[in-house]
């Protein structure tokens, strides 16, 4: 039974730092895809969150 | 402190991985003037064995396993001197109450996270990784030794969250905090000002 309730942009950033510690449910996933498809702002903070875990990775060598 | 221990041309390198050094030794010991003094140690040893250093791993990755072996020496001796530890400053690492400044009533972002223009390259700009560090200095102490561990050293969230004492929920929450901060740092003082870098 899927959940309707949409994620708000707090809930979703909440849970794209997740996905750097465990892999998410099926829902979660599936809200978070959701959120990500017409959010812009949530869009880009996915994408500095990949880059601060490469930039990170790159400090140690 | 002038070295005529060795004229090898990389002892000069050598220096240039201090402050790395000193945020690594800061992740496992919690305290700056300890730090500090472990890393001086290791690089006097690296130093006087830097002829025995070949070029295999990166000067960075031996430094580092330098440190390692001085890190370890030091809790060791912490462990015999000391009875009695302190508890940690305890910043409540499970409050989420600093997201309300991120996000308003209605859970939309007070300030839009903004694209960034050509990350790619700011990873090959020593300027761009003075800021990195810079920024990495601004968190707070818990935050910033669990993010060095976790994202910079790579070690598993569970065996992180247990030297701190914490569960792992509050690890995340920890997290999430330091990576929202890093981001917001960042893009204050690297990406938000557009034509101020890279000259």
């Amino acid at each position: 039974m899927a959940d309707e309730v949409e994620l708000s942009c707090r809930e979703a950033a909440r849970l794209i730092s997740i996905t750097f510690e465990r892999v998410l449910t099926e829902e979660e996933s599936v809200q978070l895809k959701f959120h990500l498809g017409d959010c812009d702002d949530c869009q880009h903070y996915e994408v500095q969150l990949k880059f601060l875990h490469e930039a990170a990775a790159r400090y140690r060598r | 402190m002038p070295s005529d221990a060795t004229c090898d041309p990389r002892s000069v390198e050598v220096e240039t991985h201090r402050s790395y050094l000193v945020h690594y030794a800061l992740a496992k010991l919690r305290d700056r003037d300890e730090a500090e003094e472990v890393v001086q140690e290791a690089l006097v040893a690296a130093l006087e064995s830097l002829p025995e250093f070949r070029g295999d791993s990166s000067l960075r990755t031996w430094l580092t396993s330098i440190l390692r072996f001085k890190i370890a020496d030091h809790q060791r001796r912490a462990v015999r001197d000391r009875q009695v530890f302190e508890t940690p400053p305890d910043e409540a690492p499970g409050d989420e109450s600093w997201l309300d400044a991120q996000f308003d009533d209605t859970g939309h972002w007070r300030e839009s996270p903004k694209a960034w223009l050509d990350p790619a390259t700011a990873l090959e700009q020593r300027d761009f990784w003075a800021v990195f560090e810079r920024c990495l200095g601004r968190l707070p102490p818990q935050g910033g030794r669990v993010f060095f561990q976790r994202e910079v050293i790579g070690e598993e969230t569970k065996a992180i969250c247990a030297a701190e004492g914490i569960t792992e929920s509050n690890c995340w929450v920890l997290l999430h905090r330091a990576r929202n901060s890093l981001r917001a740092c960042l893009e204050a003082n690297w990406f938000g000002s557009e034509g101020t870098h890279g000259r």
